[in-house]
């Protein structure tokens, strides 16, 4: 336990729960197991707060300790069960959602069904407000890789969505849009 | 992929993203970062 935390680090910390916890949903699909990986971050966190230099990105620096802690779960879990990708899909599938949201349940299938290292990318990037630097910084890899990640992302998610230059941004998703 | 698929890629992931990150957090979260604070403040 860290000798002294001061109090504007600690309510910066407690700030940023609720984006982490939308970003382990993001990468494992999973509110229950997503909600372990919050805690453990937020345990290993609060240990290394000394090792974390104020004034620095702490929002990135926490969202690097959930990645690192999910991607080496995940692949010890890996180990453990091979068809691990079709549960995480089956899970997120079959959560239940509200009447009238097909488009966004369509979209949150398809965003399961990408690799992990796309996902994660396009998420960091496209939702969480990283820059291209930071989501680089986070995962640990190139800028460039990262901008290939989000690109690829976008196609495969436009092709499971059957999406096409005549879609209108403003038109609600569909298949046969 | 042109603007526009990706302006309207952009937005249902923003959407889904969103939907999580308006939730009120679960109490046990909430109950980990006041036992942290406390350990913190002793």
């Amino acid at each position: 336990v860290p000798q002294k935390v001061s109090a504007s680090l600690r309510d910066a910390l407690v700030g940023e729960m609720t984006n982490l916890r939308a970003f382990a949903v993001s990468l494992c699909g999973d509110r229950e197991r997503a909600d372990d990986l919050v805690q453990e971050t937020l345990f290993k966190a609060w240990n290394h707060l000394d090792s974390f230099r104020e004034g620095t990105n702490l929002k990135a620096w926490l969202f690097t300790i959930l990645r690192n802690t999910y991607f080496s779960e995940r692949r010890k879990r890996r180990r453990e069960v091979e068809d691990a990708d079709g549960s995480y899909a089956d899970q997120l599938a079959s959560r239940p959602e509200q009447p009238g949201h097909m488009e966004m349940q369509d979209f949150r299938a398809a965003l399961t069904r990408l690799p992990d290292d796309q996902r994660e990318a396009l998420v960091l990037v496209g939702a969480a407000g990283f820059s291209y630097e930071e989501a680089a910084e986070i995962s640990g890899c190139a800028v460039g890789t990262i901008k290939s990640r989000v690109n690829r992302a976008r196609n495969r998610l436009s092709d499971m969505l059957g999406l096409d230059e005549t879609t209108d941004s403003d038109t609600p998703l569909t298949k046969s849009a | 992929l042109s603007p526009n698929l990706q302006a309207h890629i952009g937005r249902h992931l923003r959407a889904v993203f969103d939907e999580v990150a308006n939730e009120p957090l679960p109490d046990r979260l909430l109950r980990l970062l006041k036992d942290l604070e406390r350990s913190g403040d002793e």
